[in-house]
């Protein structure tokens, strides 16, 4: 008896969950957006994508030694 | 007890798996090839579950699984373009973030969900260091000088190495946003043809024009004389958008606006493909240059996307002080799944190399019984034999009247090139053939060339070389004398794509050029990939028999058997396949 109460509403629930659900996502994504990502953009006056050209010189960078022991490659960085 | 490693690639373009048994490479496959989806980018499923079928093992019997990229440092470099890109990079960032949160971002919990294992056994390599690990460890080379060159990986987009024996560094990178492969990809984008996609149709373009706009397309990037580039990012837009690669001031610069998908291409763009591509060209050769220079060896390997680019491959042998060159065959993001396992395998576990990459034919086979029973299902007329030679003797003389040949033979290959076992094969002496080919079966482009395979013993005398292509990532020359002569896969610029084609690594194909030779003068054929324009190429016989009955290939070459008529009302039944194009992962 309970559960031909609960059943449709339960699935109900589901479904307005899967609806609300990208919205819910896009309104925190936006607010982390527009809110939290200037505070550390606007911090920031270096050059960190590096997209200046200069004048002579080399644009290679020197890369740091990858860590390709086990434990280093058990890392997800 | 046997070592088993489990490389895979996915998440942006072209997933693939591989399997190595004790440093030996088994198996390999892209996904696309089993879903039928063309790059198909999200978890390779099948191509595991082939890999494990091959060695005949489960995935319990594989101690690891090694993921080619590392998702925390990709992560970083999109938050911080994000960040730098604020406010223009909403787009990237509402689409990125949910998609890394929701999983991306614990790719080891992830992993082990998909394949049901302990996350313990799934481990990480760099982007860049699976490429450079798949060109290296899987070259004859001792000792190599390593460039790898493609869109973007974690941050890096070109690296700089050297590998000896089982030991490999990579000291010196160029960053996201500057690519080469970007770069390439920005030029396709602005021919108005699929990046990540069309990018051989630019190659193809170029040789019909003339670079007269290299001052123009020169100002997009700024190179110095060590290769080091950066591009001028005003010009794109890719670094804040997802469905923009260039900007309208990129047109500006270039003298017109980026051609739209129908419109003529006219001399225009004929000839801004030619300057883009010598642009890109003359940046590779200094890089190449410097390498020479740097790493003070004349041997080279070359893997990432940007290697494909065969012309500037054959321009890197002809301007430089390299003398020896090798090209992982699958040098794009599906060939990092190998680089991954055995950079693993040698720099991880310390273990010595023993493998060397004398072909690509990896990938799945079917016994004859098997084909037979596919054929059987589809109430097919075929011809049985017996044995090869007559098979082949029977293939050739077809070829040779002019017949065009579906051949599907053997274990498939790995990487985006037909090597002779998943082939289309023609006369190359018939100045019609590509038009034939065209109107009947693959319906491209008219200026993208076909690529001949030759017999290796025989490359010298019809094409300017004199090493081995077995993986036409090469262009040489058709000898003057023969350019006329084989008119099919002679380029307007006089060049092919070569395969040179070795008895040892695959023994019936290096047979029907032999055959052929004896009826037709050349032991030079035609031969394109066994596929219609966007879909991939034919995995089962029964792909095999659905191209045949959906195209005009006149006879199907499969296994022992011969199909040479089509029942009319089954060709009805065959529908115009539904091509699905994999979009490119959002979450990049």
């Amino acid at each position: 008896m309970l559960k031909k109460i609960f059943s449709p509403l339960w699935k109900g629930y589901l479904a307005f969950g899967h609806f609300m659900a990208p919205k819910i996502t896009f309104l925190l994504v936006s607010i982390i957006y527009f809110i939290f990502v200037p505070i550390f953009s606007l911090i920031r006056f270096t050059d960190p994508l590096k997209m200046k050209l200069q004048e002579g010189g080399s644009y290679w960078l020197e890369k740091k030694p990858i860590d390709t022991s086990i434990n280093g490659m058990k890392r997800l960085y | 007890m046997t070592e088993y490693i489990l490389g895979i690639a996915c998440y942006y373009h072209d997933a693939a798996a591989c399997l190595l048994k004790d440093g030996e490479l088994i198996a390999a496959a892209e996904e696309e090839r089993f879903n039928r989806k063309k790059h198909y980018s999200g978890f390779p499923h099948l191509s595991i579950k082939y890999c494990l079928e091959e060695a005949d093992i489960d995935i319990k019997d594989v101690q690891y699984i090694v993921y080619y990229e590392k998702p925390f440092i990709k992560f970083n470099r999109i938050l911080e373009t994000s960040i730098a890109q604020w406010p223009k990079s909403f787009g990237v960032f509402r689409r990125a973030i949910p998609m890394w949160l929701k999983g991306r971002l614990d790719m080891r919990k992830h992993i082990s969900k998909e394949l049901k294992i302990e996350p313990s056994r799934v481990y990480f390599s760099e982007h860049h260091l699976s490429h450079s690990a798949s060109a290296f460890f899987l070259s004859p080379f001792k000792e190599a000088a390593i460039l790898t060159e493609d869109g973007v990986g974690e941050w890096a987009t070109t690296t700089l190495g050297h590998g000896k024996d089982n030991k490999m560094i990579i000291d010196r990178e160029i960053q996201f946003p500057h690519s080469l492969g970007l770069l390439y990809s920005a030029l396709t984008a602005y021919l108005g043809f699929r990046v990540n996609d069309a990018e051989w149709k630019v190659m193809g373009l170029a040789p019909y024009g003339e670079p007269k706009y290299v001052d123009r397309f020169s100002k997009l990037v700024d190179v110095k004389d060590d290769g080091s580039f950066r591009l001028n990012m005003k010009y794109f837009s890719y670094i804040h958008s997802h469905k923009y690669t260039i900007n309208r001031k990129f047109g500006e610069l270039l003298g017109r606006p980026m051609r739209k998908k129908d419109e003529e291409i006219d001399e225009f763009y004929t000839d801004m493909a030619s300057s883009g591509q010598k642009v890109v060209e003359d940046i590779i050769v200094k890089i190449a240059d410097f390498m020479h220079k740097t790493y003070k060896t004349d041997t080279l390997v070359i893997a990432g996307g940007v290697g494909l680019n065969s012309v500037a491959n054959w321009r890197i042998l002809e301007k430089t002080g390299f003398k020896n060159i090798f090209i992982q065959p699958a040098a794009g993001d599906s060939g990092a799944a190998l680089g991954a396992a055995f950079a693993f395998y040698h720099l991880a576990l310390g273990k010595p190399r023993k493998y060397e990459m004398k072909h690509a034919l990896l990938g799945p086979s079917y016994t004859d019984k098997q084909i037979k029973e596919t054929l059987d299902s589809y109430d097919a007329k075929y011809t049985e034999y017996k044995n090869d030679k007559e098979l082949i003797d029977a293939t050739a003389k077809m070829l040779a009247e002019d017949k065009v040949i579906g051949w599907f033979q053997g274990r498939m290959e790995f990487g985006p090139r037909a090597l002779g076992n998943r082939s289309i094969l023609a006369n190359p002496q018939n100045p019609k053939m590509k038009e034939i080919l065209n109107s009947k079966v693959k319906f491209r482009e008219k200026f993208r060339p076909f690529a001949p395979s030759v017999l290796k013993e025989k490359t010298s005398k019809y094409f300017d070389i004199d090493i081995d292509a077995p993986y036409m990532l090469l262009i040489p020359q058709v000898r003057k004398e023969w350019q006329k002569k084989l008119p099919a896969i002679t380029h307007v610029d006089g060049t092919a794509r070569l395969q040179t084609v070795d008895k040892e690594t695959n023994p019936k194909y290096h047979a029907l050029l032999s055959s052929f030779e004896k009826k037709a003068g050349v032991p030079v054929v035609l031969n394109t990939s066994f596929n219609v324009r966007g879909e991939p190429i034919v995995c089962t016989p029964e792909d095999a028999y659905s191209c045949y009955m959906r195209t005009g290939i006149d006879a199907l070459v499969v296994g022992n058997c011969i199909l040479t008529e089509k029942n009319q009302e089954q060709v009805e039944n065959f529908k115009e396949l539904n091509i699905v194009y994999i979009k490119r992962d959002e979450g990049r």
